[in-house]
């Protein structure tokens, strides 16, 4: 109990002293301890950067846990900085000093536009026999584009490969073969047979004087 | 009743293989594009397609020289649509991007009732060949697979025009109707050959690969000018991020929802019909009332901040809508959570205005909201004018024609069994807890044969509500009259003499 307590005072009390007091404590003093320290470190080092951010906290980026929450929610995210991952499909459309390119990731796709030359580390789109590179993109997120004629996308700052995208085979199976030569000989016979059987109907039509 | 029936299973085997005779062009777009795992698919599907339709010319050979009478006519056409959509989802669903064969099923509806809703998964890493598929049987779809038919391989049958109306073209260009179908093709495939160069032109000016240019510009034209709604992409026509390419769309969209017969006119030097025709007249109306009212209700929202963007988001969607095309420049969440009801409400009636009669759109159609107004306007104006006074109200369709009982009579019928039909649609989406306003916006899209989406539509949707979706779409796009008839008729082989009444 004593040990709680003197722990629970840490606060106005000196390290040093603490530390002694926890020599001979129990299991619980010591995870309290520890704790200090974490906080302690935490408190010191993590405020340095967050000063350095301190004139842009508005645009603090939000982390959408998917291309569809920013969908999703459009007005909160709107006008914020973004960082967003996917693989880039399709095409990259380079259009003189901007380039678009579009990414998904599963939930949706969206259109990510940017300087040229951040797109050009883009090497494999996905489509049917690729797997598209993965790429990281942070940038602004705007819900109605003035930029773009109202268009929901992201302005990219920075894109950077966070896995780059590979060939997919699409072997031939067997059994895709033996299925597709199966249906064609039988509609191969069954075409020549209705072939057959219509010729013989018309020839004895006019056998029959029921055709001119 | 048996003769009938063999009349009816020869012409829908000849339908089948038809259809088997189609599935070439994906083939050789799979093969170009070294895909031979789809190729293998497409050999597949047509060897069991084209094995069914001959099966069905074996056993009902009889049927040959049969004079189908109206009621055989549309059973033809209702059961031949049912058995493409059957047939033509066996490539998709052996291609494994479809995660059910009512998936597959649904989007071959969705194509041949040029609809443009999709239950596809992973549309982005979908191959050539598929897509080619998916858009050409829009293009077929729009044009009519009786007209198809008609051109191609039926040389000469009784009955021809039964099957033509059956399919939801009611005009002749041409005396003859086989001619008229050749007409058809005619007049959309010189339109493919300027719209898909034209796209393909923009797609390269856009940064589009030369190759890949070429095949989306084909693809994106044969759904605009089919107002079928496709893309080959998931983003469908945000992914091109061009004013130009949605410009050039929205104007064949618009021509592609005109009446065959307004074309045919105007390629025949009637260039006034244009101005005068009861269609052009009321779709122009009609759109600008219901554009102005999305734009304003978009700018008293803020959803977007300029003239540029409400054209390109707002009018648009409506102009897409209207002419049940379904192309879109927004995300479908957007429209649920961003456009405020006003603009829902507009874009869902819009929808169900639909465009031109005996063109590839869908909806109520734009001469039977124009009877039904004139019919309105002479009602109010006899009530005006003195007792004896003979009031006589006129449409311009083709020619100066006096508005009868039987014209108004037969497109209110229409219209009323659009809105039930609707109503049904709108009910089972409800019923499954999706919110009102979205139910009601993709019941107009499945009705009309628009292809706009809410986000009710996904690949994990009920399977009940997928399969009143495909009835939806096929009853709206076949103009009720054949699906009844095909109903009656599949009643009447049920329980013969219930419904004829016989007392043996």
């Amino acid at each position: 109990m004593l040990s709680i307590s003197t722990s629970t005072l840490w606060g106005a009390t000196s390290i040093r002293w603490a530390w002694r007091e926890a020599r001979g404590a129990t299991q619980a003093f010591i995870y309290v301890t520890r704790t200090f320290w974490i906080v302690l470190l935490l408190g010191v080092f993590f405020p340095i950067p967050a000063l350095g951010a301190a004139g842009r906290a508005a645009e603090t980026p939000p982390r959408p846990r998917s291309l569809a929450d920013l969908v999703e929610g459009a007005a909160a995210y709107d006008g914020k900085r973004v960082t967003v991952e996917g693989e880039v499909v399709g095409d990259v459309m380079i259009r003189g000093s901007l380039a678009w390119i579009n990414i998904g990731d599963g939930s949706t796709t969206i259109g990510v536009w940017g300087r040229t030359d951040l797109m050009h580390q883009v090497r494999l789109t996905g489509n049917y026999k690729t797997r598209g590179d993965l790429v990281k993109v942070t940038g602004v997120f705007r819900r109605a584009d003035p930029n773009q004629g109202g268009e929901l996308d992201i302005e990219a700052t920075t894109i950077s490969v966070a896995a780059c995208g590979k060939k997919v085979a699409h072997p031939v199976a067997p059994a895709h073969v033996a299925r597709a030569v199966l249906s064609v000989m039988v509609a191969a016979l069954l075409g020549m047979m209705a072939r057959l059987v219509l010729w013989k109907e018309e020839t004895r039509e006019v056998g029959d004087g029921r055709k001119p | 009743m048996a003769r009938s029936l063999v009349a009816i299973g020869y012409y829908t085997g000849q339908m089948v293989m038809l259809l088997a005779g189609t599935m070439s062009l994906p083939l050789l777009t799979a093969l170009v594009s070294r895909e031979p795992v789809v190729a293998l698919d497409f050999l597949t599907g047509m060897g069991v397609s084209f094995s069914v339709g001959a099966a069905l010319v074996l056993v009902c050979k009889r049927g040959r020289k049969a004079d189908l009478t109206w009621s055989q006519g549309m059973v033809v056409v209702a059961l031949s649509w049912v058995a493409s959509t059957a047939l033509g989802a066996l490539p998709y669903y052996l291609s494994g991007y479809w995660g059910s064969y009512l998936d597959a099923m649904f989007d071959v509806m969705s194509g041949l009732t040029t609809t443009g809703l999709t239950l596809v998964r992973d549309l982005d890493h979908v191959p050539d060949g598929i897509n080619m598929w998916r858009h050409f049987l829009s293009w077929l779809g729009g044009q009519g697979i009786v007209v198809l038919a008609l051109s191609f391989l039926i040389r000469s049958i009784p009955g021809a025009f039964k099957m033509y109306v059956g399919e939801g073209k009611d005009e002749r260009l041409l005396p003859n109707v086989i001619s008229t179908a050749k007409a058809i093709w005619y007049v959309s495939l010189v339109y493919l050959a300027v719209g898909a160069a034209v796209l393909w032109a923009v797609g390269v000016r856009i940064g589009l690969p030369t190759d890949r240019a070429f095949l989306h510009g084909l693809w994106v034209f044969m759904a605009a000018w089919s107002t079928g709604g496709f893309a080959p992409q998931s983003q469908n026509i945000i992914y091109y991020h061009s004013l130009a390419y949605e410009v050039v769309t929205m104007v064949f969209f618009i021509i592609g929802s005109f009446n065959f017969n307004l074309h045919w006119a105007i390629w025949s030097g009637n260039r006034r019909e244009i101005y005068r025709n009861i269609e052009t007249v009321t779709f122009a109306v009609t759109s600008t009332v219901l554009a102005t009212l999305v734009l304003w209700e978009l700018s008293r929202l803020g959803v977007y901040g300029d003239a540029v963007s409400l054209f390109r988001r707002g009018y648009y969607s409506l102009i897409s809508a209207h002419t049940t095309t379904g192309f879109m420049t927004t995300y479908a969440r957007q429209f649920a959570l961003e456009w405020g009801p006003l603009s829902l409400l507009a874009i869902t009636i819009a929808m169900l205005f639909g465009g031109s009669a005996s063109s590839t759109a869908g909806g109520f159609k734009a001469v039977r909201i124009g009877i039904a107004f004139k019919a309105v306007v002479f009602e109010v104006r006899r009530l005006l004018y003195p007792e004896r006074a003979v009031v006589v109200e006129k449409i311009h369709l083709w020619r100066d024609v006096v508005l009868g009982d039987k014209q108004v009579k037969s497109a209110l019928t229409i219209i009323v069994l659009y809105v039930f039909a609707w109503f049904a649609v709108f009910a089972a989406t409800a019923a499954y807890g999706y919110d009102l306003p979205s139910a009601m916006f993709e019941a107009a899209s499945v009705v009309g044969n628009v292809g706009l989406s809410a986000g009710v539509t996904s690949a994990t949707m009920p399977a009940f509500l997928k399969s009143v979706y495909i009835m939806g779409m096929w009853v709206g796009r076949l103009e009720f009259m054949a699906v009844f008839v095909f109903a009656g008729y599949i009643l009447r082989l049920a329980k013969p003499a219930w419904i004829t009444g016989s007392r043996a």
